[in-house]
């Protein structure tokens, strides 16, 4: 109130045309930011992206707010003692979320569970019938379901009983929005190809397209391996190929 | 019902080069023959009728043909069938097309040393734009789907059979498989390959009963149908006196020759050898036989297709025989004939054969039968289901040339039986009738549409 007395009505109204200023680009900010993540994430379920559009709307406020607040002259270290305070209740509150949707990005990869497998994990047995950004959802034998939260797959053992699981490897693909996927996929087939005495030949690679994005189309290139002690060097090898092949054919691409 | 056909067979080849320039095309307007044709093959002359069936008894609102078309507009429309044209550049056509005819004589069990089995074809680079072409369509599917949100796709033939599994949708698909699916030909080691393609689809249609039990064997887990493909009896006129006398004319065919007919394209698997081996052997004894071959090669197998001119080189191969064994005379070729030619020689020969060493099904004996003729027919024809032997017809092993030249024996010094296999196989074919297929095809497209309880 004492700094607002000395100052003469001039400053006061660009002080407030400032704040006004400010509100209005976070609330552009905001919706910009909202719909590109929005369109990121078009493959995401609904209540992911609901609740992610969410938390960055919130955060673009807090940042415009604080910028806000710092034009009318108050002191800011109190607001910001709060606000940290609250990121770190909302993390430590959503620890086990975060975990989880961090998890699914190794599942297939790292962690050799997929749609389809017949699984043993914390005490349940059953096939897999979704792998989400939350939990890994069984039918069991009872034809009862069981949501494994995707955390339990890095904390505890897994036994994986679908007889191809050792030998399996899924390879995460990204094909530029510039590259056409058909071709794509054939050179990624003809590179495969060039694995096969290392492959088990009973089963030719193939190429699932998983979702569709403004910037990529995303899949995964399925291998057997003959011997499961290759299994990560030929995943670590194969992915490194498959990365030179897609950054040639992007440039391929740029160069006609 | 918003359906969606997908066959590499497209419904219209486009003859007329400027047309590709197009972005949309009424075939209505155009001229058939100057910028057109109607496809020859089973699966046009099935499916389409099905498809203009559908429409008029208001079963299917909108109907889509999606197929390989190169030279064609990216979007022509036919009678009310909305033609969507798939573009594949020449050099993988190429790759595609030499992994699509090896598979089919895999499937037909008739590939020699030269042809791997159908894993290890899998792993060649040439595989790979196999795959690619199917990744094309079940990508232009997609988009139509997207654009047109599609109740139902139905796609057609071995080479498509990727297709729905690539198709990310869940959607009913069904899948109509047309060549033979023969469990001597496809071994227990496919299995694994095979049924990751068969169980995306829904249900499959197969052409006959032995097929979908092989189906069942080989590890397809959804709903199988089975039924016998179909012609339109309306179609085949019989000819009058004069048509008859014109082929006979053009073709030198006289009053007293025994003409046994065979009407095919011009490919190994059709078994004109052996009918020329055949009629050596008789031909001493009975110096009036003459064989007529009605046909051309088929939309891959032709160099106006995708370029594989196998018949060309077919053709050569059994002159050739027809040359050494000395009955070059007996022997008449006569390409592609129009409707009304192909009834006049239905109508002219006596007999008519079929020793194909594998045929899905056979339908050129429905129309045999329809002109009242007697047959003889391939054991590994699909039709032998339904022929009766020794009475709607013969039924003869491909691979003995001397069986096929004792049924055309028979039949040439009996009129009285090929008077009466003729009667008999006109009552036999109504089996094969449109009426009876469409109701059958249609009910399992709606049953599948609806979703299965």
């Amino acid at each position: 109130m004492i700094v607002l007395e000395l100052m003469n009505v001039t400053e006061i109204v660009l002080r407030l045309a400032a704040v006004a200023a400010i509100l209005l680009i976070t609330y552009v900010v905001a919706k910009l930011f909202s719909a590109i993540l929005g369109r990121a994430m078009r493959g995401a379920p609904p209540l992911i992206v609901d609740q992610a559009v969410k938390t960055v709307s919130l955060f673009v406020w807090a940042v415009g707010l604080l910028l806000a607040v710092n034009q009318l002259g108050l002191n800011l270290d109190v607001l910001l003692v709060l606000l940290a305070v609250a990121g770190v209740g909302l993390i430590v509150a959503a620890r086990d979320l975060l975990s989880n949707i961090l998890t699914k990005v190794f599942m297939g990869t790292f962690i050799p569970v997929k749609v389809g497998d017949y699984i043993s994990v914390n005490g349940f047995s059953g096939k897999v019938v979704e792998i989400n950004h939350v939990a890994t959802v069984i039918l069991m034998e009872d034809d009862s379901i069981a949501a494994i939260p995707n955390s339990r797959f890095v904390k505890e053992v897994s036994v994986n009983k679908t007889s191809v699981a050792p030998q399996r490897i899924s390879i995460p693909v990204s094909i530029p929005a510039k590259v056409s996927p058909p071709k794509a996929e054939a050179e990624l087939l003809k590179l495969a190809y060039r694995y096969k005495s290392r492959l088990d030949q009973r089963f030719p690679p193939i190429f699932t397209i998983k979702n569709r994005g403004p910037n990529s189309v995303e899949g995964e290139l399925d291998l057997l391996v003959a011997d499961p002690e290759l299994r990560e060097a030929l995943t670590a090898e194969l992915s490194a190929k498959v990365k030179e092949l897609l950054v040639r054919l992007e440039r391929e691409v740029a160069s006609k | 019902m918003r359906l969606a056909v997908c066959s590499q067979t497209p419904l219209i080849r486009v003859l007329s080069e400027g047309l590709s320039q197009r972005d949309y095309v009424d075939v209505g307007q155009l001229e058939i023959d100057r910028d057109y044709v109607f496809s020859p093959g089973g699966v046009t002359r099935m499916v389409y009728p099905l498809l203009l069936h559908m429409k008029s008894q208001n079963m299917a609102e909108d109907v889509y043909w999606v197929s390989l078309n190169p030279k064609a507009p990216p979007k022509m429309v036919y009678n009310g069938i909305k033609l969507i044209a798939v573009k594949v550049d020449e050099s993988s056509l190429k790759s595609y097309g030499a992994v699509k005819e090896h598979m089919w004589r895999l499937f037909h069990g008739t590939a020699d040393q030269s042809i791997p089995p159908l894993i290890e074809l899998a792993w060649r680079d040439e595989y790979a734009y196999f795959n690619l072409y199917n990744r094309v369509c079940a990508e232009t599917l997609f988009q139509l789907d997207k654009e047109e949100d599609l109740d139902l796709f139905y796609i057609h033939d071995f080479q498509q059979l990727p297709t729905g599994y690539m198709l990310q949708s869940l959607k009913p698909k069904i899948f109509r498989w047309h060549i033979p699916f023969d469990e001597k030909a496809i071994p227990p080691d496919w299995e694994p390959f095979l049924t990751k393609f068969l169980n995306a689809y829904d249900a499959i249609i197969v052409s006959c009963r032995t097929y979908l039990n092989t189906l069942v064997k080989r590890g397809y887990k959804g709903r199988a149908y089975h039924i016998y493909p179909y012609i339109d009896f309306s179609e085949y006129k019989r000819p009058g006196r004069a048509e008859v006398e014109s082929f006979c004319e053009k073709f030198r065919i006289n009053d007293d020759d025994f003409v046994v007919l065979l009407v095919a394209r011009l490919d190994p698997l059709k078994g004109h050898d052996t009918a020329v081996k055949a009629l050596a052997h008789l031909v001493k004894r009975y110096p009036g036989l003459k064989f007529v071959f009605v046909g051309n090669g088929s939309f891959s197998s032709s160099s106006k297709g995708l370029g594989l001119d196998k018949a060309g080189a077919w053709r050569a191969k059994v002159s050739e025989i027809a040359e050494v064994l000395g009955v070059s005379d007996k022997v008449v070729f006569t390409g592609h004939l129009p409707q009304n030619m192909l009834d006049a020689a239905y109508e002219r020969c006596d007999v008519f054969i079929l020793p194909s060493r594998a045929e899905g099904f056979g339908l050129v004996v429905a129309e045999a039968w329809l002109h009242e003729k007697p047959v003889i027919v391939s054991s590994a024809a699909g039709i032998s289901e339904i022929v009766e032997h020794m009475k709607t017809g013969f039924i003869v092993d491909p691979n003995n040339v001397e069986e096929v030249a004792g049924a055309v024996e028979y039949l040439l010094v009996n009129e009285d039986a090929r008077r009466e296999m003729g009667v008999l196989g006109r009552r036999a074919v109504e089996v094969l009738s449109i009426e009876r297929g469409l109701k059958e095809e249609s009910e399992v497209l709606n049953t599948v549409a609806e979703g299965f309880q």
